[in-house]
């Protein structure tokens, strides 16, 4: 090639690239818009393939379809493997893992699901809920050290969350550890836990251009559906928030929990107690709440939406009140290994190594099983 | 025509590289550059809020490319030099490659570097890029972690951080954690730096040392748990709230109290559980219990200046638990002051309340947090320390700007900004500053808002109303005659309940002939008003209250008095004079729950006879020992004095502290601690078979224990046979004069005296089982003291201490004494004699940069199996003594060992010189306690004199 021609094709492809610049200054300077909408369709288009699998699994497990759902959801699972924490994808490496490890559980193939929960555990070892299912796993497979290191390692993260400590209990009395269950059967039954706690529950309110009123105590009464009222100061048109207070540090189970606003006309409407993201100290159960033992759990709502012309005169909370583990620890204490762990609490507790504490809650204890 | 235009054209399209060239390179160039960190941080990587997004990043890399030739074409002749230290790291380019690999995951692991130290040398060290956010490793500067070595730290730092600034103008994070330590709270060094990698400038970075043991150590603390609460990004646990005052369990221990296991945690767990109890009066004393109220005061005072709300319930917490106060204290980290989202927006006042968190929520309950708040800010504002800061706002601008100009990466969050950009930025933050501190200064230091009520007739009644958020620290009376005799104060007040309270407190009347000041600090409640639009840690607004107090006056004739005026006292001792108003209604406190601590009179106890102990008991009146007091301590019984302990027994009838029962277990501790037993003092007191008291609460490690006690006296005491713990007596933050005591077979230390100043005197050490006399960062002169047979040392001199040994007696033991990790001792006709090693000098703790240094004066040291002992980061020099024999372990050591021209072997009296000279190595200007003592020194003569 003559030298004039080398030193065309240069020009060409300089200026080539020149005008490729000025195209990029140009959508840099006057239409970022169109850089954004590349730059999303870049990211899309970069996990396109893996999200559509994952759509197709959940597709899949929605009609039942478990052997196609393994399969896309093993395709994510390996189209993600190189991902970590912080990554785009995180999310959706997490939702794979999770699904394959339930439906490995769900299949009868624990040691699989364990798999997945390791590879979770490996990619982001604080996701508590994946924790709590290697623990039960490791159970599941008899590798109790195991389990109960997680185990521990859970209670002592989610400092004496009712949900992890009950999968615990449960493990505990799978491996015929009758006396760390009841051990920690005191831990979560601080207070008068075990008690049914139908007294000392409080109701505050705020209506517009006024504080939060006083504290109004009430009761809830009835079998296993009860409820309790208190009336307002005055009637008001409408409400900024209302806030419920179950007694202080109790462990309970509220099923179906509502809040009746009494109208001045004889009318009432009702509200559902739903969103437990409202909620301090407490959890949320499939149904309802688990109060969590500590000593100022409460429930608010903003702006109750109270429908009709009549001013409201008092508010009703109704609800299914049971102590949070009553089945639980009767079960447990009527077995025969509940039985010999009482015995061998009392037993320690007589050789001197009690205390008064827990005299008190051998004590209770008997009362819940009497009862 | 044509032909001219084909000319053209011609001659454009054969020239054309000389512009397309260039272009296309810069262009290439940027897309190469933008690519690459696109595809890692852009596409991969799911930043903060979705930063970095392709136009973000291809901005910021078109500007990074225009700087590049703006300072590549920029002369350098016009440059100022830099005003900021340079300091110069290495990196292998396979080292840098493999951080850049894959960020972020890639810079979080370290690699190996070097750096060069302040004399020239370098040192090894591994760095790694720092930070969860982008602004750390996704600009053009990176945030780098640095650890050196053990065995050579950098400045006394083992690990620090080279960060990039995340202030538009540089200088805001820098001002913030010098403004920390200026509030005299615990934080960490730092310094704008001129960071260069490879020889190549990397611009402005901060250097902020890492928090660790070290931090707390440098600000005159003993070493305790330090823990770390930051439950963001990386750190956050899905599937449990973040609310790190709900869950000790999500705090993290950066520095840990080796007297306990690792996990220990008891501390934070009951102040997680103390704020988890509705507001009550048990709440705000357990919280006072746990926390330093007056450094939570300075810490608040201080996030109000920099209008900072950086530390919330959910992260950037860092508290520290003394073991010996045991309290919690604030250790300032990432403040992030005067940052924009938090400023006053136009036309609005700084804000005069900071409330970020449960704890502070709490603490705004406490009338005394917020006096010692008030405290902070008289400090701050009323003995010029604003205005110094201010100059020093000044002074640090002047120092960043030449910087400025050759920084390749100048800009914060990935936007890079010019330097008259930058300066412009700091022009505005410095105006800021001064503005904040002029709405503060109205708000905190204006005449307060006080009102009373008085009888004209008398009565000794007054009504008080504060209005505004200015503290009272007290009340002064101007009365119509003087005052005759004892006068005893009520504050009476209603209760949140409407229940009405009366509380004594007489002992803080201080009389002044017709004048009478009533000391207790009267504050206006601050009611929260939650603003929903603000973000978490913003919105909470205090709102002060019009509060009423009733003071009620007994005895002196007070009754008769007329109140001629009224004045608030502030915390320098000025009166400010209150409005008198015809009426004031005493409404019911509502979120005050312990409004008035009770200080009555006579709450002095007097002991005597024998009195049996049991268990643990703490009191907190003054507490008077008559002579002759034996008090008879159960196994493992312990008495902890918080009040003024007087034990003053004689010669004929000392105060004996001995086992209940011979032959039983030991007995605890007997401590006095805390500023109520300042000025206590035991005399001819003979104490026994004690042992200690160790819990997670509180530490005494000794069966004597002063902690935080201030003139304290202890004089012709005998203490034998400790137990069990470390100590026979153990001295922590005090001022102590220790005289004519006899310390005989302890277990292991027998007096140790831990950040403190003491004048131990006349003492004699007998048989220790370890050192006699062990010495931690505190400045002790020990004069006539004898010890004999020690297990280990006469004297240890550790960790920052500096000492003088007047006529000192260091025989028959493991070692005389010894200087360790950058300790000094002046030892003075002195006699050191029969010790396996006589004076040895050396570095024991990596976390010291030198080791002991002794400059020996006069003294007698003779017949040590090994005479002197020094390591290389050590040195001991000796003046006019008596050496027998002369010779050091090594030659290498004997360098380290000089021995000036007046040493000789020949007479253990009479000195050669005779008059007092420097020695070389001497530190330049001894303490102030030493001054007096010098005059003791005998430059005539070799060796003690011994008294009669």
């Amino acid at each position: 090639m003559p030298f004039s021609r080398f030193l065309n094709v240069l020009r060409v492809l300089f200026l080539g690239v020149c005008i490729v610049a000025v195209g990029a200054r140009v959508a840099w300077t006057y239409h970022p818009e169109k850089v954004d909408e590349l730059d999303q369709w870049i990211i899309k288009k970069s996990q396109q393939a893996v999200r559509s699998q994952l759509e197709l699994a959940k597709e899949s497990l929605a009609a039942g379809d478990t052997d196609a759902a393994t399969a896309h959801l093993e395709k994510v699972a390996e189209g993600t493997a190189d991902t970590k924490r912080g990554d785009r994808l995180e999310e959706v490496r997490t939702d794979a893992l999770t699904a394959l490890r339930d439906v490995s559980y769900r299949e009868g193939n624990v040691e699989e699901a364990l798999e997945w929960a390791n590879q979770l555990h490996m990619l982001d070892e604080r996701i508590l809920p994946n924790e709590l299912a290697r623990a039960k796993l490791f159970g599941a497979l008899g590798m109790l050290e195991e389990s109960k290191s997680v185990f521990e390692l859970l209670d002592d993260v989610t400092q004496g969350n009712g949900v992890y400590q009950l999968a615990y209990f449960d493990q505990l009395i799978q491996a015929s550890q009758g006396k760390e269950a009841l051990e920690l059967l005191f831990r979560m039954s601080s207070g008068n836990g075990l008690a049914r706690p139908l007294s000392d529950w409080k109701m505050l309110y705020r209506s517009a251009n006024a504080p939060w009123s006083k504290a109004k105590f009430f009761d809830l009464a009835g079998d296993v559906s009860v409820s309790g009222a208190i009336e307002l100061d005055a009637p008001v048109d409408s409400l900024l928030g209302v806030r419920l207070d179950p007694p202080a540090n109790t462990t309970f189970v509220v099923e179906d929990p509502k809040l009746v606003f009494l109208l001045e006309d004889g009318t009432d409407f009702t509200l559902e107690l739903s969103d437990v993201g409202r909620a301090r100290h407490m959890e949320k159960m499939p149904t309802g709440w688990r109060g969590t033992a500590k000593a100022a759990p409460n429930y608010v709502i903003n702006k109750p939406q109270v429908p009709g012309e009549s001013q409201i005169v008092g508010i009703r909370f109704a609800a299914e009140v049971q102590p949070a583990l009553s089945e639980a620890v009767k079960e447990f204490l009527e077995s025969d290994l509940g039985a010999r762990a009482m015995e061998e609490m009392a037993a320690d507790h007589q050789a001197g190594g009690g205390t008064d504490q827990t005299r008190a809650q051998l004590l209770a204890l008997r009362e819940v099983l009497r009862g | 025509m044509v032909s001219s235009i084909k000319s053209v054209v011609s001659f454009i399209w054969r020239w054309s590289l000389i512009v397309t060239v260039p272009v296309a390179s810069a262009f290439l160039l940027w897309a190469f550059r933008t690519g690459d960190k696109y595809e890692d941080l852009g596409v991969k990587f799911a930043t903060h809020t979705d930063h970095m997004s392709l136009y973000r990043i291809g901005s910021y890399e078109a500007h990074g490319v225009m700087r590049d030739i703006s300072l590549a074409l920029r002369p350098r002749t016009g440059d100022k030099p830099p005003r900021l230290r340079t300091i110069e790291l290495y990196v292998p380019e396979s080292s840098e490659r493999r951080l850049n690999s894959e960020l972020p995951h890639s810079g979080r692991e370290y690699v190996a570097g070097s750096l060069q130290y302040p004399d020239g040398t370098l040192g090894e060290v591994k760095l790694r890029y720092r930070g969860d956010h982008f602004w750390h490793w996704g600009a053009r500067k990176k945030s780098l972690r640095v650890k050196t070595k053990k065995k050579r730290l950098f400045e006394r730092m083992r690990a620090m951080n080279f960060s990039v600034p995340k202030s538009g103008d540089q200088i805001v994070e820098q001002l913030s954690n010098e403004l920390a330590l200026r509030f005299g709270l615990i934080g960490p060094h730092s310094e704008m730096i001129n960071l260069r990698v490879n020889g190549r400038n990397r611009g402005v970075h901060l250097l902020v040392e890492q928090l660790e043991e070290m931090v707390v150590r440098k600000s005159g603390k003993m070493p305790g748990d330090l823990y770390s609460g930051d439950m963001v990004k990386r750190n956050r646990f899905v599937g449990v709230a973040s609310q790190l005052f709900s869950n000790p369990a999500l705090w993290e221990k950066i520095a840990i109290n080796n007297h306990f296991p690792e996990d220990e945690d008891t501390n934070l767990r009951r102040l997680a559980s103390t704020l988890d109890m509705p507001p009550s009066e048990e709440r705000t004393l357990a919280l006072r219990d746990l926390l330093d109220i007056e450094s939570f005061g300075r810490f608040s005072a201080f996030r109000t200046v920099c209008q900072t709300f950086h530390f919330d319930d959910r992260h950037n917490q860092r508290l520290y638990f003394d073991p010996w106060r045991n309290h919690f204290l604030p250790v300032v980290w990432d403040s992030l002051g005067w940052h924009q989202v938090a400023l006053p927006r136009p036309g609005e006042s700084a804000r005069p309340d900071v409330m970020s968190s449960e704890l502070d929520v709490a603490l705004f309950d406490d009338p005394q947090f917020l006096a010692a708040r008030q405290r902070a800010f008289e400090d701050w504002f009323g003995t010029g320390k604003h205005d110094a800061f201010i100059e020093r706002v000044d002074e640090l601008i002047a120092q960043v700007s030449p910087s400025l100009d050759r920084d390749p990466g100048l800009g914060s969050m990935l936007t890079l900004h010019s330097p008259e950009n930058v300066r412009r930025r700091q022009a505005k933050t410095r105006f800021q500053i001064n503005q904040i501190g002029r709405d503060l200064r109205a708000e905190y230091m204006a005449e307060p808002d006080l009102q009373y009520v008085a009888s004209p007739h008398g009565s000794g009644m007054v009504r008080l109303q504060v209005n505004g958020r200015k503290v009272a620290h007290g009340v002064e009376l101007a009365f119509d005659e003087p005052l005759d005799g004892r006068v005893e104060a009520f504050i009476a007040f209603r209760s949140p309940s409407g229940e009405p309270k009366t509380i004594d407190v007489s002992s803080k009347v201080d009389l002044l002939g017709s004048r009478l000041r009533v000391n207790v600090p009267f504050c206006a409640e601050l009611k929260r008003v939650v603003k929903e639009h603000r973000t978490f840690n913003m919105r909470n607004y205090m709102e002060p209250q019009p509060t009423s107090y009733q003071l009620v006056l007994r005895g002196g004739g007070v009754e008769e008095r007329r109140v001629l005026r009224l004045a608030s006292i502030d915390s320098l001792g000025d009166t400010h004079m209150a409005r008198k108003v015809r009426r004031i209604v005493m409404e019911p406190f509502k979120y005050f729950t312990e409004v008035v601590s009770p200080a009555p009179f006579g709450d002095t106890e007097r002991w005597s006879g024998e009195v049996v102990v049991e268990g643990v008991r703490r009191i907190q009146n003054n507490v008077i020992l008559a002579p002759g007091t034996v008090l008879r301590m159960a196994p493992a019984a312990s008495l902890i004095f918080e009040g003024r302990l007087i034990a003053r027994g004689t010669k004929q009838e000392p105060i004996i502290v001995e086992p209940l029962a011979e032959g039983q277990e030991p007995w605890g501790t007997l401590a006095v601690r805390g500023a109520g037993a300042d000025e206590s003092q035991i005399a001819w007191m003979n104490m026994r078979f004690g042992s200690g008291l160790k819990s997670p609460e509180a530490e005494f490690s000794a069966m004597l224990s002063i902690h935080d006690v201030d003139d304290a006296v202890i004089e012709d005491c005998l203490f034998e046979d400790s137990q069990v713990v470390d100590d026979m007596v153990h001295v922590v933050y005090s001022t102590i004069h220790i005289a004519r005591c006899k310390f005989v077979r302890s277990l292991m230390d027998a007096l140790d005296i831990d950040i403190s100043e003491a004048v131990v005197s006349d003492c004699q050490f007998i048989e220790s089982g370890n050192d006699s006399l062990d010495l931690m960062t505190s400045t002790v002169v020990a004069m006539h003291v004898t010890s004999v047979n020690s297990g280990d040392k006469g004297v240890s001199v550790g960790e920052d201490t500096t000492a003088m040994l007047l006529h000192c007696s260091l025989i028959d033991g493991a070692i005389g004494a010894e200087m360790k990790d950058r300790s000094r001792a002046v030892i003075v006709n002195s006699e050191i004699r029969g010790n396996d090693l006589g004076i040895n000098a050396y570095k024991k703790n990596w976390r010291y940069d030198s080791g002991g240094f002794a400059s020996i004066y006069n003294s007698v040291i003779e017949r040590n199996d090994v005479q002197f002992g020094a390591d290389k980061y050590s040195h001991i020099s000796v003046h006019d003594s008596y050496i027998r024999p002369r010779r050091a372990r090594g030659k290498k050591e004997a360098l380290r060992i000089r021995f000036d021209k007046y040493c000789d072997r020949k007479s253990k009296t009479n000195a050669r010189q005779r008059q007092r000279t420097q020695v070389r190595g001497e530190p330049e200007g001894s303490p102030t306690l030493f001054q007096e003592y010098w005059s003791k020194a005998s430059s005539d003569r070799r060796g003690p004199q011994y008294k009669p």
